[in-house]
């Protein structure tokens, strides 16, 4: 560790003794919307029963905060869309991210929202669901684990948190 | 393991009908062409002693020179089949709709016109019913050529009033 | 019926719903809180699946089969490996068979959960929702564990199964059957023995017997209308002629006869696991199979019961490894017919229970 950190700690660790706690706003706004992301319950196919079942008994979403599934998208700031983005749903979904207040994220489950998955090649389907939302996290599978959910919820977070991080890593250019 | 009640039946059915029986499988197969599709359908429904009164399914199919409507019939109080094939031209695909006698095939014939094109005469709503209002073409058919992977990708705009 | 001073007017209950079990649309036509009659708009989940069959191989279609009905993983495939082996004249070695029946049951049973977790759900009633999802992650351990996938395990093979159970399969299946007249009880008093559900569900959604043999309503649907018609007893397929079980029939028409009846049928398939579990014999899994499949040309309708309804499988070969077509009938597609012929007179309120009672899974329903 570096010494301007080991001071920024050993200030921290004094001041919190007086109940004293310094922070920029950005910091501590972050703080609260990782830690209570309400996700709106997009779910399509398949992927929607795992999401249901990450947030049953064994695999508990509320652990994390996660469990508030709004039905109302201007009450919600996740958009997980879980399954097949169909061609006749495509402004459907489009309609609904345009509905949720700032600030918002996306994820993408499955294989069917990240690429088209096995149906990539279909009449009907929408080949990933990047090219209709901004997508934030890709959790692949078909479908995935409700641990793979929660990993990928909990990268989400990391990357809320540390806004400068993924600004430098841009894919593309 | 036809029996020979339904077989008999059957054949005096395709002699009125003007219609070829095979078998296939077990299952007895009867062709007509399309004027003569509902009159096979209520004659069917009712065999003495052998009635084939449960429509199971109903799709089309594409052969290269011509279209098919296909359906199957059962029974709820018996182990009876029936296949029963109307051919149906390929330039103007137009067959008699089953809906009076049977109020479930509607779904059924909806999804045959939305994937081949097949008119149904004396349907109460023929309209698209997987793919939205405006979409050209019939997808099921052998010479329909899937768009690309960019052209897909575009967010069609919804008409008012979908 | 119109009283003066009021107007009809149509509210959207849209593809993103709480309730629609999926991405389901209707356009709901009402008179004050009455509704007078439902549009159903489908199809924001076609996937084309009829002619994506059309350019793969048999064995590479099995996989999509498993995404139709996705609550109940393997039974999907029963009926599309069976048409096949039926064109093709395919024997399958015993164990294969009593396999094949034990995951159908298991998917069976998973499907059957969930309708009675979504039931409840959508009268606000949380736990039984957490007790059926509960009891259903022991059953996706078993598909888990076997084939390393939860709801789509992708296990059948056209001549049998993919490979043999590890050791743990049948202790642990065991060990589920013996707890499950607990489960079955738990179910009865939180659920069907609750005072709101009966007041909401009781004589709610009559479905009379004509109208659902007109409607062509396959299923259990049909069942708890008073017609006893079940394709395993009327058709058997695979092996479903050795065991012995019963086909409940109810015959109240109602939306609380259409839930019960799930219960019922519960029971009834384990007992079917438990005779399997006893009887089922050591061997190989997979029949002698020529390794690219090229069925003789000709065409084959093979029909099994699905949790939904019925499925038939039509299958039309033309000689080559690819098919000509398939074509998927499957019963909740038909079954959404069924909410429009009998809403009209009933509430909002309603509408959802009626709804939930039917049974709809979208994945079928759009293919």
């Amino acid at each position: 560790m570096d010494v301007k950190k080991e001071k920024e700690l050993r200030d921290a660790e004094v001041d919190a003794e007086k109940n004293i706690l310094r922070t920029s706003i950005e910091k501590f706004l972050n703080w609260g919307r990782v830690h209570s992301f309400w996700p709106n319950s997009f779910g399509l196919a398949c992927c929607a029963i795992e999401m249901a079942s990450t947030g049953g008994a064994r695999y508990d979403l509320s652990r994390f905060g996660y469990e508030v599934f709004q039905a109302s998208p201007r009450q919600a700031d996740l958009m997980i869309v879980a399954g097949t983005l169909t061609r006749k749903m495509a402004p459907v979904a489009r309609r609904i991210y345009d509905q949720m207040p700032e600030p918002k994220w996306a994820i993408a489950m499955g294989n069917c929202a990240c690429s088209g998955g096995p149906f990539a090649d279909s009449y009907a389907v929408v080949p990933g669901a990047d090219s209709i939302i901004p997508i934030d996290v890709y959790i692949p599978g078909c479908p995935p684990r409700p641990e793979a959910l929660i990993y990928g919820m909990l990268q989400l977070k990391q990357k809320i948190q540390n806004p400068s991080k993924v600004r430098l890593i841009k894919h593309g250019k | 393991m036809v029996s020979d009640v339904l077989r008999a039946r059957v054949g005096d059915l395709a002699a009125r009908v003007k219609g070829e029986v095979e078998e296939s499988l077990g299952v007895l197969e009867l062709t007509v062409n399309y004027p003569e599709a509902i009159e096979t359908l209520i004659g069917a429904r009712n065999f003495a002693d052998v009635p084939c009164d449960f429509l199971h399914d109903l799709c089309g199919m594409d052969l290269e020179d011509h279209f098919e409507v296909v359906y199957q019939l059962s029974s709820l109080r018996g182990p009876q089949r029936l296949r029963i094939i109307a051919r149906v031209e390929r330039d103007n695909p137009v067959i008699d709709s089953a809906t009076r006698i049977w109020k479930g095939a509607d779904f059924l014939e909806r999804e045959a016109f939305d994937m081949f094109g097949i008119q149904f005469r004396g349907h109460p709503n023929l309209k698209r019913i997987y793919l939205w209002d405006d979409f050209e073409g019939y997808p099921m058919r052998k010479d329909y050529v899937v768009e690309s992977h960019e052209q897909r990708a575009i967010m069609r705009v919804r008409k008012e009033g979908e | 019926m119109t009283i003066e001073g009021t107007q009809e007017y149509s509210i959207n209950m849209g593809p993103q719903h709480p309730s629609t079990h999926g991405v389901f649309r209707m356009v709901v036509h009402l008179d004050g809180e009455v509704v007078t009659g439902v549009e159903p708009k489908i199809g924001y989940l076609h996937r084309g699946l009829e002619k994506m069959a059309e350019s793969r191989t048999y064995t590479q279609f099995i996989p999509y089969t498993d995404r139709l009905d996705y609550l109940a993983g393997p039974h999907n495939s029963l009926g599309y490996v069976q048409a096949v082996e039926k064109m093709m004249g395919i024997e399958l070695p015993e164990r294969a068979e009593y396999l094949r029946v034990i995951f159908a049951e298991l998917g069976r049973i998973a499907s059957h959960l969930v309708m009675i977790a979504s039931g409840s759900l959508d009268i606000c009633g949380w736990t039984p929702w957490s007790y059926c999802f509960r009891d259903r992650e022991r059953i996706l351990d078993l598909f888990e564990m076997t084939a390393g996938n939860r709801m789509t395990p992708n296990y059948f093979r056209i001549g049998g199964v993919s490979h043999d159970v590890p050791d743990e399969f049948m202790p642990a299946l065991k060990s589920f059957l013996d707890d499950m007249p607990e489960m079955l009880e738990e179910y009865q008093g939180i659920f069907f023995g609750n005072e709101i559900v009966q007041s909401r569900m009781k004589s709610v959604g009559i479905l009379p017997k004509e109208l659902a043999e007109n409607l062509l309503i396959t299923g259990a649907n049909l069942r708890a209308s008073g017609v006893q018609y079940d394709v395993r007893k009327a058709e058997p397929y695979s092996i479903y002629d050795r065991f012995d079980f019963n086909v409940p029939v109810l015959y109240g028409c109602d939306t609380y006869d259409r839930h019960f009846i799930r219960l019922l049928e519960i029971q009834e398939s384990s007992k079917i696991l438990r005779q399997a579990l006893k009887d089922i014999p050591d061997g190989p899994v997979m029949a002698k199979v020529p390794k690219v499949i090229k069925p003789p040309a000709g065409k084959v309708y093979h029909r099994v019961e699905n949790p939904k309804g019925e499925m038939g499988w039509y299958i039309v070969s033309n000689g080559t490894t690819k098919p000509a077509r398939v074509r998927i009938r499957t019963g909740a597609f038909v079954n959404v017919q069924m909410l429009s012929a009998i809403i009209a007179g009933w509430k909002i309120q309603d509408l959802v229970t009626i709804f939930a009672s039917m049974d709809l899974v979208l994945g079928e329903v759009d293919k």
